[in-house]
């Protein structure tokens, strides 16, 4: 699944480590999260999305085959 | 002091230093268990041999100290690592159950394994301290290498 966390913590200058305490989980999670090695849990997702205050499918979008 | 404007401005980083901490916390306190088994078991153990090679047939020890032992090993190989668990996010979950995975998956293939490698006459024959260090080195080595993996 792709996403664009990256992009969407670079708009607000936020570090991986400020974007990891703000969703209360790892620096190493959202660095996993934004390389695509990790997909987050359906909770963490809806944080981040609290957090970006944006709709989930507006930061995960799905892959095409 | 100026730790006070910083953690207003960034308080996401204010918090991962803070887990941070948690984690070194938890750390030295696995460490000091450990410290505290080992010192333990050098004390009460009697008799021939060395607990930490496998060679526990002429080792005895008081069985109240047996049953305090047991519990400390309960403690520190069981209960310790399932509060860990609640203490990380499920990317870290994720990266600890695949080690665990690792050692098991290590203890089930290495006993029959090392059996009929005995039953050849290749090696000796398997032992339950064996089956342990596989298994133990199985799940940290596994651990690592999803680790530096990313």
């Amino acid at each position: 699944m792709k996403n664009r966390l990256k992009v969407l913590r670079a708009e607000r200058d936020w570090s991986q480590a400020e974007l990891a305490g703000r969703l209360d989980v790892s620096r190493q999670a959202v660095n996993a999260i934004e390389t695509g090695k990790h997909d987050p849990s359906l909770g963490l997702a809806f944080k981040i999305s609290r957090v970006f205050d944006m709709p989930i499918e507006t930061i995960f979008l799905e892959e095409e085959d | 002091m100026d730790h006070e404007p910083d953690d207003i401005r960034n308080p996401g980083e204010a918090r991962n230093r803070a887990r941070q901490r948690r984690k070194w916390a938890f750390l030295l306190f696995a460490g000091l268990v450990g410290a505290v088994i080992g010192a333990l078991l050098s004390g009460l153990e009697n008799g021939e041999g060395n607990f930490l090679v496998g060679q526990i047939e002429t080792l005895t020890m008081p069985a109240w100290a047996a049953i305090a032992m047991a519990a400390a090993f309960f403690f520190a190989f069981a209960v310790l690592p399932v509060w860990g668990f609640t203490q990380i996010d499920d990317y870290q979950m994720r990266q600890n159950l695949i080690g665990y995975a690792g050692g098991c998956i290590a203890a089930v293939a290495g006993y029959p394994i090392w059996a009929v490698l005995a039953m050849g006459g290749l090696v000796p024959h398997p032992t339950a301290f064996g089956i342990f260090v596989i298994a133990f080195a199985a799940t940290m080595l596994t651990f690592l290498a999803v680790k530096l993996r990313g």
